[in-house]
């Protein structure tokens, strides 16, 4: 790397640090309590962007690039999977799951689970999986930065890894602060325009995309087909699931995603917000992985094909617009490596320290249990990824698997079904997450031809359903549930418009005056 | 009797007839008609807190509504209050203990500070008043379904009760 990209990297921070003064207004109190105290509305357009430069992880910018690298056409399985995920989860849980937390009065994934299959062996095996699964899925972020941080600065690999986890540590302590609406917006916005600058740039390299299939198709035409390298995974439907799987109903499982229905407010706000991420994700998500298969002809002697995308950007970019697209990917790196920390470690306090061990937990003992957690998975992280790095694909795949494995019936069901009780979640969950992790432990996809999330989904959704079934008589769903799941699935006769200017925050309040009005009305 | 009674209200940006005339809007071909006016309690915490900012830490004050009838549905829009006399049948009754509403806002606080800011830090949350607050619900039926509108902020939400409640209830309120 030059000095001219390390300078224009610099400079990218130095203007993201001025949005954030600028949004923020420094000079006083007042914009902080509005921030604060929600005073500032967002609207769906940043409200999506900023949640597509969260969620697009470490994963999409070294595992899609590398997977396009290895295997060709065959990594867009994966793309058409992710391009509509957000939508299918705003779609199937998103309005009805608002709901029933706000009824039940639940502020994370995991307690949510615990009070609409109320059994503390929920919360613990929930809270449990979570932060293990989560703390991997940081493990490949932590490497995504080290990789990154290597390649940009020219410093050794261990180095450069101690301080890109040494950097996401202190993010997530001091507080991401700056990384509010308008910077994590203005991050989405260049690492869009930065990706498709790099494959615009491919693109006029390579002669356009009917040169550069016709080049692949010189070097290995099994490259251009959907099966794969070698067509390897020729006729495989079982993978091809599971491609297709991990990140479209895969998302529905993830306990870390679907908060963010809990957080939502007006259904308009949402659905506008989900068109303006499937817009972003039509133009973003298929780009890092063409970027791989392009890089097999730009980079034929590419080492690392997890590297694909920065070096391919090193190659064809000027020195100005390489040093901001890669400052913009670190961010988003460290962006989701803080979040993931900061959900990893508020799980660990509150859903299994507070909940199972000291019930009097302090405020400030809490906090101290998330950052000795946070710095466990660190000091961990850090050995893992220097001694011997899995790839960030592998991690990425393994963690998320195992997570939408485990959750997603219970998920689901816990709005859809109003059979699904507590004996029928808790061996899902445990039936998805063993049968998930086996597979990928053993290496199982190989001999059965089947991915791990479609076995692992299958699995946790027979076992929800027959065992909810068969424990119906000892364990019935409680009637309260029943009528919190009646209340958060109503539409009555009501007309469109009114159910689209409906706000979920406001079923509370609903609820308690339609009962107090039952009551009057008993009485009278 | 005494039929009216003193309370603290929150302030409220919608009167009746807007309310009306944003029901009309969306259903225009209803008959639209404000039929109820009911009082929402709920427990106003002012706390204050630590915020970790890049110029090292800043101390603010927030505050934060707790639902005065079941401890839950905590939000925290800032508001404006006043002192309004109001038909007693109007005022919803408090029913939730002091206790677990003050555990909901010191939970609902370091729970959304950890949110908004992103940090993994001790917020040093400490609640320093509560009070009682009422804000003002429109209830409003149009054809015949009913919705409660909130009057300051102009959200609605449907209401799916038997309207022919409604009716007996208006002929006893009037």
């Amino acid at each position: 790397m030059n000095a001219t990209v390390i300078f224009y990297l610099i400079l990218y921070y130095i203007i993201v640090l001025g949005i954030g003064f600028w949004a923020l207004r420094s000079g006083g109190n007042k914009d902080l309590e509005g921030f604060l105290l929600g005073g500032r509305k967002v609207g769906p357009m940043a409200t999506a962007l900023t949640l597509q430069s969260t969620a697009m992880s470490g994963y999409m910018f070294l595992g899609a690039g590398g997977l396009g690298f290895l295997q060709g056409y065959w990594a867009l399985w994966y793309a058409a999977g992710d391009i509509g995920g957000g939508v299918l989860s705003f779609s199937v849980i998103g309005r009805r799951m608002r709901k029933l937390s706000e009824i039940m009065g639940a502020l994370t994934a995991i307690e949510y689970l615990e009070k609409r299959y109320p059994s503390p062996a929920i919360r613990i095996i929930g809270g449990s999986l979570t932060v293990f699964l989560l703390g991997f899925y940081a493990l490949a972020q932590f490497i995504a930065g080290g990789k990154g941080m290597s390649l940009i600065t020219g410093i050794p690999y261990p180095i450069a890894l101690l301080v890109a986890v040494l950097v996401i540590l202190i993010y997530t302590f001091m507080g991401g602060y700056l990384a509010v609406a308008y910077t994590d917006f203005f991050q989405s916005l260049v690492m869009l325009v930065g990706v498709m600058w790099i494959l615009i740039a491919a693109l006029s390299e390579l002669g356009g995309l009917t040169a550069a299939n016709q080049a692949i198709l010189e070097i290995d035409p099994t490259l251009l087909s959907i099966w794969g390298k070698d067509m390897g995974f020729h006729g495989q439907w079982g993978i091809v699931a599971g491609a297709l799987l991990i990140f479209s109903v895969g998302y529905m499982g993830w306990p870390h995603v679907v908060t963010r229905h809990m957080a939502m407010k007006e259904p308009n706000t949402a659905r506008k917000a989900s068109v303006w991420a499937t817009l972003w994700n039509l133009l973003f998500v298929p780009a890092p992985y063409l970027l791989g298969i392009f890089a097999i002809l730009i980079l034929p002697e590419l080492k690392d094909p997890e590297m694909a995308i920065f070096l391919v950007a090193e190659k064809l970019l000027p020195a100005a617009v390489t040093g901001l697209v890669m400052a913009a990917i670190m961010a988003a790196i460290m962006s989701t490596a803080d979040s993931l920390l900061l959900q990893t470690g508020s799980i660990a306090a509150r859903d299994i320290y507070e909940r199972f061990i000291n019930p009097n937990a302090s405020e400030k003992q809490m906090i101290w249990v998330s950052r000795l957690l946070v710095i466990l998975i660190a000091v961990v992280g850090y050995f893992v990824a220097l001694v011997e790095p899995p790839s960030v694909f592998n991690i990425v795949i393994f963690a998320t698997s195992v997570l939408g494995s485990a959750f997603l019936p219970s998920f689901v069901c816990a709005i859809w079904w109003k059979k699904a009780n507590t004996y029928g979640a808790l061996s899902s969950i445990i039936a998805g997450a063993l049968i998930a992790f086996c597979w990928e432990f053993f290496g199982l996809t190989s001999i059965t031809n089947l991915a791990p999330m479609l076995v692992g989904i299958l699995c946790s959704s027979f076992t929800m359903i027959i065992v909810s079934l068969m424990t119906q008589s000892i364990s019935p769903v409680p009637e309260y549930i029943l009528d919190a799941m009646n209340e958060s699935d109503k539409h009555g006769p009501i007309p469109k418009k009114i159910m689209q200017a409906t706000d979920f925050s406001l079923i509370n309040e609903a609820t308690e005056i339609k009962k107090i009005l039952k009551e009057q009305n008993h009485d009278n | 009797m005494i039929t009216k009674e003193v309370i603290r209200a929150i302030k409220h940006n919608i009167d009746g007839r807007s309310a009306e005339q944003l029901i009309q809007s969306i259903a225009p071909e209803d008959e639209v008609e404000m039929i109820q006016k009911f009082y929402y309690p709920y427990y106003c915490f002012k706390a204050n807190c630590d915020i970790p900012t890049l110029r090292g830490r800043r101390k603010i004050a927030t505050q934060c509504l707790v639902d005065g009838r079941n401890g839950l549905g905590a939000t925290s829009d800032p508001f404006i209050e006043n002192f309004e006399e109001v038909e007693i049948d109007s005022v919803i009754k408090v029913c939730s203990d002091q206790g677990k509403l003050k555990q909901s806002a010191f939970r609902y606080l370091t729970h959304s500070l950890g949110r908004r800011f992103k940090a993994l830090t001790n917020f040093n949350v400490a609640i320093i008043s509560q009070r009682l607050v009422y804000k003002l619900f429109w209830g409003i039926r149009f054809g015949n379904q009913f919705v409660i509108i909130d009057s300051m902020t102009g959200l609605i939400h449907p209401l799916e009760a038997d309207f022919s409640d409604m009716k007996q209830m208006k002929k006893q309120h009037e």
